[in-house]
């Protein structure tokens, strides 16, 4: 009898302990989160910790101290993960690649420019809690304590990616480019107030329908005839200069999410930098024909036009493939000798884009060996009477009616082969020349290789110019402005006029 | 004392000792060089095709070449060539005028401001229309338009002094050279601008007959003028008030050596753009050989002026392919020489 | 030739007049010296009389004919003018120098004959300094450079000479040297007008004496009559003593003038006073 009261009651006591224990260490209701961040970081989020613990209870979490980003990586794969800090944008961008993360924010900055990203991982089970977690760091608690250690927040934190309806309060949205160079930019998102202070890059906006955001344009687009009827809101949007003579303290007061431009010269780049005003660099001046189309779909990243951007840059390769296709099979000595003539037919165009739309119109340029001078120099080279005489070109295309008639005019000309069989012509001119490196670059291409082929090339090219016009620009082509366009007669209107 | 430029110093002693040497030299100087220039580009031809089509050209007999080695030698590299004897005679000439006249070895033909202002009316003309003939006009008239407007100027006084003179044409070229930076700053930087920048640095590439039929007289006219006059400039290099009482109308003379400089370096610059150096150097070089008198400097001046413009043309043609400015290889070359000339200064002046 | 001067007035600006009323006449062959201190304004009467600055005021008649409508090149033939000061930029010979005093008888666009050589050469010759020819003008000395302006002058035939302190900072040889040629040109038949500090060579050399004190003439006449003690104190403001001496050479006694404080017994520099 006894016995068994014994053996009940340490059953009893037993279960009792079991129990206590379960209930002391195990906790059962409470929700377990684990959280990894650089070590660095430690005593702040110790002090965070036990502060959103206080906060909410039930909720335990896990600090896990990681060294370098390798061993984060691990940890990632090893367990599940609610909350990742880092350190450094691009572990999150290599995050958000991987599928790990949706989004992350810019919350702090330290010593030296460091800055830090909070993330919740995308296949947290406590995505509540760890949102919570994240609220409380982006309050003004949260704040405090890392000013306390230091730190300074950034107010409001910057989203990149999806970010949670929860944290909107707390953020703006942004996301970061790759530009050209490579340098990581960081823009609003959406993008809504741009300058463009490169003309290739204005046209280019223009035509992924980006037009609307332009709050500041390059000098040079204004003064175009044919982009005034196309555009006319253009000649409202502040003028804020040319990479060489830019207006900061305009563009300063135009208040621009970004600032799109080439990198010559740096110094403009750098002042840009110096004044936090993001600037994405797009060398359109000296791209190769076939990075044209990348470099459309980056800026239609930018202006966040990439459905339009990628129409459009298809819409480019689609037509050099086509060309290409025909032309690369015509070898280098059966190709027509081209010879660009400009200002007085002794100064050629020397930029890749002249070289390669030449080349994939089925033509090769007399001038492809001539480089200019190095550095921000004119796209320009002057040659002699002579040289030219002993290229002896088979095609002339000249910039502007003008220089066609000066070549026919000058008895100098008389011998060279494109004279004496009349095959000079005047590159038509839309927005820009056709030979400058924008997209309407690829229409000359296919005006150039009808007239270096006219055999091999029989598209109905007017229809395809309207067409153009119609689908990046929704701009319907007058028969006039057709033949004005392909006569080469637009001219660019005088500034001031 | 043995200066480190006594070698050269010992012969140019000798080579002024030998009047009939130095003479003989200016003469053959440009014609030979006139000769090489026709002789050397781009395009191959033997000497000898080159001579034989000249003088087929000349003498009434027949030589068969390809009609364009003919256009070569004729229609490009004769009417370049004289452009280049012409333009350096103009420049170096009207250097040594202005020297003579503002009794200062330091001012070159640009002082009252011709060569900005024709800088100034070609790069208009270049942001305008980009026609060839109308920038020469364009330059020829704005540049004119500089002078007339320093010696107005220069005029607001009972009577031109130089002084004020200068300084109008200071102020005058400042003006000028902040127009074409203001027509730099709003030429397309992709189309206008390299033209724009080409013109400015100086070049004979594209001289044609054309060109050269209208610029012919502005520079001849006031060079046969120039010459003609050329012992007043000793007496007007006197100073103002010496040669008044010396019975000279110097307000009249001054006007008249002015206009013919200034007609000629209008019409220089018009053919080659801004070509520096040449008259501020080239009447140096007439000193240091035939000494300062302007009877003998005057015609010297002219005959080193053509030739050294000849031969650094025809540098710029051989250097590359693509055409090296004129003007700046005047001035790689100009540049030291002076320099030479500064540390050196007794040679030429006191 | 004759040269008259009435009522001749000048001013570079309206506020001061340089020179009042200034009247004289000077016959042919005559040396009408100019004495007086500096900034009295004998520079600027020697060249209105030379042309170079226009009067505003009065007329200056050669031989009767008012200047003033005598063509520039035609007066230059008929007056010569050497200058004070002259800076040359340029170093031209000597001989080209000498040969620009040909300017106002040569053409616009003529350049010196054989005969404008000849001339030049015998200019030099005249002045005694043909062996200077071929050298450089900034090459030679103070006397030097002073002589080849006035062969310059010769050069130039003048029948009026207008000589602006020629002996101004040349030695007592150079200055006898200028003086002789003065001299020897007036004898000639030429008419000298000329400008000096010293009272000395006006007493010594001239027919006529003008003492100018701020812009007008306070005598002019025979040197004897005008050069004395009250008018030179007037002029330079020191007291002047006119000692007579005894000429060892000759019958005339000689007149020169001394600071009174150089004989008050505080010794000057001893050269100083020959210059006086």
């Amino acid at each position: 009898m006894n016995g068994r009261i014994v053996v009940v009651s340490l059953a009893v006591l037993m279960v009792l302990v079991l129990t206590a224990w379960v209930f002391v260490y195990l906790k059962p209701w409470v929700v377990r989160m684990v959280a990894l961040y650089p070590y660095t970081l430690s005593a702040t989020f110790e002090e965070l910790e036990r502060l959103f613990e206080r906060e909410n209870g039930g909720v335990d979490l896990e600090l896990k101290p990681y060294h370098v980003r390798e061993e984060l990586y691990t940890l990632l794969d090893e367990g599940e993960v609610d909350i990742v800090i880092a350190e450094d944008l691009s572990v999150m961008e290599m995050l958000s690649e991987n599928g790990y993360v949706n989004w992350y924010l810019e919350f702090a900055t330290g010593d030296g420019g460091t800055a830090y990203y909070i993330a919740v991982s995308r296949n947290s089970k406590h995505l509540e809690q760890a949102l919570a977690f994240t609220q409380l760091l982006l309050s003004e608690e949260g704040k405090d304590v890392l000013r306390e250690y230091g730190y300074e927040p950034v107010t409001p934190a910057m989203g990149f990616g999806d970010v949670p309806e929860e944290l909107r309060e707390y953020a703006l949205e942004f996301k970061s480019v790759i530009d050209w160079l490579g340098r990581r930019v960081i823009v609003p998102k959406p993008v809504k107030r741009v300058v463009s202070i490169v003309p290739m890059i204005t046209l280019s906006i223009l035509m992924m329908d980006g037009g609307d955001l332009l709050v500041g344009v390059d000098s040079v687009s204004p003064t175009s005839e044919l982009l005034t009827k196309v555009f006319p809101q253009i000649k409202n949007i502040p003028v804020a200069g040319a990479p060489w003579s830019v207006n900061i303290e305009l563009i300063l007061s135009l208040d621009p999410d970004v600032v799109l431009t080439t990198d010559r010269p740096m110094e403009v780049v750098k002042k840009f930098e110096e004044l936090e005003i993001p600037v994405v660099i797009v060398p359109m001046g000296r791209l190769h024909c076939d990075q044209l189309p990348e470099a459309i779909r980056l800026i239609g990243k930018v202006i966040d036009r990439e459905d339009k951007a990628e129409e459009l840059a298809s819409y480019c390769e689609e037509k050099m493939m086509a060309l290409m296709n025909v032309t690369s099979k015509i070898p280098r000595s059966e190709r027509a000798k081209v010879y660009i003539a400009i200002s007085d037919g002794l100064k050629t165009h020397i930029t890749y884009i002249s070289r390669d739309i030449v080349w994939i119109a089925g033509g090769v340029n007399v001038a492809e060996n001539l480089s200019g001078p190095a550095g921000g120099g004119p796209p320009m080279a002057a040659v002699s009477m002579e040289t030219v005489l002993t290229w002896n070109p088979d095609v002339i295309i000249t910039w502007d009616p003008k220089v066609k008639e000066l070549i026919l005019s000058d008895p100098r000309w008389a011998e060279v082969n494109a004279v004496k069989n009349n095959r000079v012509y005047v590159i038509p001119r839309g927005l820009r020349s056709w030979i400058t490196p924008e997209p309407e670059a690829f229409l000359g291409a296919m005006w150039l290789a009808e007239k270096l082929n006219p055999d091999a090339f029989s598209f109905n090219f007017e229809e395809e110019v309207k067409l153009f016009y119609h689908r990046f620009l929704g701009y319907e082509l007058s028969d006039e402005e057709l033949s004005r366009i392909l006569s080469g007669e637009y001219g660019v209107e005088i500034p001031g006029t | 004392m043995v200066s480190r430029y006594q070698v050269l110093e010992d012969i140019l002693e000798e080579v002024r000792g030998r009047k009939s040497l130095v003479a003989t030299a200016l003469i053959l100087a440009p014609i030979l060089s006139f000769l090489l220039s026709l002789l050397v580009g781009r395009y191959q031809i033997s000497p000898q095709i080159v001579f034989s089509v000249l003088i087929s050209k000349i003498l009434p007999f027949h030589y068969d070449v390809p009609k364009q080695v003919e256009i070569v030698i004729i229609q490009v590299r004769l009417p370049r060539a004289i452009a280049a004897a012409l333009v350096g005679a103009a420049l170096a000439l009207s250097g040594t005028s202005f020297q003579g006249l503002f009794r200062n070895p330091l001012v070159s033909s640009q002082i009252l401001g011709v060569a900005s202002g024709a800088g100034f009316g070609a790069a208009l003309a270049l942001l305008l229309s980009g026609d060839p003939v109308i920038v020469q006009v364009s330059a020829f008239g704005f540049g004119i338009v500089a002078v007339a407007i320093s010696y107005a100027l220069s005029r607001t006084y009972r009577e031109t002094s130089l002084l004020t003179l200068v300084l109008a044409g200071i102020v005058v070229g400042a003006l000028f050279s902040a127009l074409i930076s203001l027509i730099k700053y709003v030429a397309d930087p992709y189309e206008k601008l390299p033209s724009i920048t080409f013109w400015l640095m100086g070049s004979l590439s594209a001289v044609s007959f054309r060109e050269l039929t209208w610029n012919f007289i502005p520079i001849v006219v006031p060079c046969i003028i120039l010459v003609l006059a050329r012992w007043r400039l000793n007496v007007l290099s006197l100073g103002e008030e010496e040669a008044k009482a010396l019975g000279i109308d110097v307000e009249r003379m001054r006007m008249l050596v002015i206009s013919c400089c200034t007609l000629m370096t209008a019409a220089a610059v018009s053919i080659a753009g801004m070509v520096g150096w040449v008259g501020l150097v080239i009447p140096h070089i007439g000193r240091m050989l035939v000494g300062p008198d302007h009877k003998v400097l005057v015609p010297a001046s002219i005959a080193i002026g053509a030739a050294y413009l000849l031969i650094v043309d025809s540098m710029v043609r051989i250097v590359s392919t693509f055409e090296m400015p004129l003007g700046v290889l005047t001035a790689i070359i100009g540049a030291p020489f002076f320099a030479y000339l500064l540390r050196k200064r007794t040679v030429s002046w006191r | 030739m004759r040269l008259e001067v009435r009522g001749l007035h000048f001013s570079y600006t309206p506020e001061r007049e340089v020179l009042k009323d200034i009247s004289f006449d000077v016959e042919r062959g005559d040396i009408f010296c100019v004495l007086g201190p500096n900034g009295c304004g004998k520079t600027t009467l020697l060249k209105c009389l030379g042309g170079i600055l226009k009067p505003n005021k009065g007329s200056i008649l050669l031989d009767g004919v008012e200047a003033s409508t005598i063509s520039r090149a035609e007066y230059a033939k008929l007056v010569g003018y050497v200058p004070q000061e002259h800076g040359l930029v340029f170093p031209y010979k000597t001989i080209d120098v000498v040969l620009m005093g040909r300017a106002p008888h040569l053409g616009i666009f003529s350049t010196p004959s054989e005969k404008d050589y000849r001339i030049a050469e015998e200019a030099l010759r005249e002045v005694g300094i043909y062996h200077l020819k071929d050298r450089p003008y900034v090459e030679l000395s103070g006397g030097e450079r002073q002589l080849v302006i006035i062969a310059r002058v010769l050069a130039q035939q003048p029948e009026i000479l207008l000589l602006d302190e020629p002996t101004s900072h040349l030695d007592i040889k150079n200055q006898m040297a200028i003086l002789r040629i003065v001299t020897k040109l007036a004898e000639q038949g030429m008419t000298i007008v000329m400008s000096t500090h010293f009272p000395r060579h006006a007493l010594l050399f001239s027919s006529k004496v003008g003492i100018m004190v701020g812009g007008r003439f306070i005598a002019i006449g025979n040197p004897e009559e005008v050069v004395t003690e009250e008018r030179l104190k007037k002029a330079y403001d020191i007291d002047i003593k006119i000692l007579t001496v005894k000429n060892p050479l000759g019958d005339r006694a000689i007149k020169v003038c001394i600071p009174v404080e150089a004989l008050s017994g505080r010794q000057l520099v001893g050269g100083a006073w020959s210059r006086v």
